[in-house]
């Protein structure tokens, strides 16, 4: 059994990317069994205290209304996170997502077996898509690694 | 006949970011002697296959979609899809519901990015019609905290247009650590007998919901009719149901006090109020108007806050 590699890149995120989509296509050839991805971010955690705070503030007086005063307790909301989840999509659709803070993850897809998120199917060749959901993003730039491997069948 | 079943319906597994395996969750719901749960994971259906493998507990298999503009909840229908497809969510929302779906609106106040990410409902709506329910009361303070309180008064607001649309309780239930309330969820109005997904879809979807903090609290007309019925204008009398049985065994270090009743109709008005020591209440109730019976009382240190209340009647 050996592994190729079918993808590997570096993508920078920033303030601006938050709420958006980032997609990554890569090409599966024919004869692979199993896709491994691995994934990680950073920073996670926005340390500037201040800059918190703003966005805190902000994100108060947006979504609390005129009740954005009753929230005095802003160190409770700390610290403010990045959110950058990965999502899968197959030349046959939707395959799931992993939602979930982690900013270090491996998955595994296969038709025996995916990793929570994902669903389990074959390995079709041709067009698949990652695509990272950018749903928070606190920090000036954020770094995101991916790797995804293809195990060759036989 | 009908009965009414304890149900949670937001879950969150391993397989987005809760706490729970499948098996896990399960087995806590049924700890909680709830007899059904909706399973919601963010973005995903991949915990379905491990659903599919219970007998006992009645599992209603959906998707919470986490978006960057809210969270909506969708049960019962193969159909799933990317958010980040949704271009217009009008047409996402009957296409749910064209391929059998139902839609929750999810914790609609709560606060969004970055805190809690997409968590405030930013979409706006305008085919109401389409949506079957709404978490009035959701997470770790399951009463009248401000976010609740807020979505409560959507709910009547959506109800005084003329929708029909369900309330619901939803934990948001992610893992057994931190939970407070651990009697409240949502009653679904069933056909009697073993419960399924199944049944549990048509009684959100025929608005048959009762929301709680604990105590089972509901009513019936003298002639039958329930929660999310229509009955006729005129005198009609409403035998109240308040059971502690369930909640006294959960919410053991709990201390409830029930004050009154409210009969609560259009514009959020209380048109009749009782102690909540009342067996039965008689009303004379208008045409067009909906009617939602609501329990107030103390819970614990919260004092005079909404403990219980009831999916809407209508009158035709
Ligand atoms: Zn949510
Ligand atoms: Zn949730």
């Amino acid at each position: 059994m050996s592994k190729i590699i079918l993808k590997k890149t570096v993508t920078h995120l920033r303030p601006e990317d938050e709420k958006s989509v980032r997609i990554i296509p890569f090409n599966v050839p024919e004869g692979i069994n199993k896709l491994f991805i691995t994934y990680s971010y950073a920073p996670k955690i926005l340390e500037d205290k201040e800059k918190s705070y703003e966005l805190i503030k902000e994100n108060l007086i947006r979504d609390a209304g005129d009740e954005w005063t009753e929230y005095s307790d802003y160190e409770e909301f700390m610290p403010l996170k990045n959110l950058v989840t990965l999502a899968l999509n197959s030349p046959e659709g939707y395959c799931g997502a992993a939602h979930r803070q982690a900013d270090s993850q491996y998955h595994e897809i296969g038709e025996a077996f995916s990793s929570p998120g994902f669903v389990r199917g074959k390995i079709t060749e041709g067009q698949w898509d990652l695509k990272l959901h950018v749903h928070a993003l606190v920090t000036d730039v954020c770094t995101c690694d991916i790797k995804v491997e293809g195990e060759v069948a036989g | 006949m009908k009965k009414w079943y304890p149900c949670e319906l937001h879950c969150h597994t391993l397989h987005s970011d809760g706490g729970f395996t499948v098996e896990g969750l399960i087995s806590a719901a049924k700890s909680r002697k709830l007899s059904g749960i909706c399973l919601t994971d963010h973005n995903t259906v991949s915990g379905w296959e491990e659903a599919d493998k219970e007998k006992e507990l009645a599992v209603l298999k959906g998707i919470e979609y986490t978006t960057f503009d809210g969270h909506m909840l969708c049960l019962g229908t193969e159909k799933i899809i990317d958010f980040t497809d949704i271009s217009n969510i009008d047409c996402t929302v009957k296409d749910f519901r064209e391929n059998g779906g139902l839609i929750g609106i999810a914790h609609p106040f709560q606060l969004g990015t970055p805190i809690c990410t997409g968590g405030h409902w930013d979409y706006k709506i305008t085919k109401w019609e389409n949506v079957n329910y709404i978490e009035v009361f959701s997470e770790g303070c399951p009463y009248l905290n401000t976010p609740n309180k807020k979505a409560r008064a959507l709910w009547h607001s959506l109800l005084d247009k003329g929708y029909r649309i369900a309330p619901s309780m939803g934990r948001d239930w992610h893992r057994i650590e931190g939970d407070v309330n651990l009697a409240a969820c949502t009653y679904l109005c069933c056909e009697e007998g073993q419960l399924t997904g199944d049944k549990m879809k048509s009684a959100i979807r025929d608005g048959r919901t009762a929301v709680t903090t604990g105590p089972f609290f509901t009513f019936e007309t003298a002639d039958g009719f329930t929660v999310g019925d229509e009955i006729s204008e005129g005198e009609n009398i409403i035998e109240i149901t308040l059971d502690t049985v369930r909640q006294k065994k959960i919410a053991t270090t709990q201390n409830f006090c029930f004050k009154e009743i409210r009969l609560v109709s259009n514009g959020s008005k209380a048109v009749k109020v009782i102690p909540a020591t009342e067996k039965n209440l008689t009303f004379n109730f208008e045409k067009g108007q909906w009617y939602s019976l609501e329990l107030w009382g103390d819970i614990d240190e919260k004092t005079d806050t909404l403990l219980a209340f009831t999916g809407a009647i209508y009158v035709k």
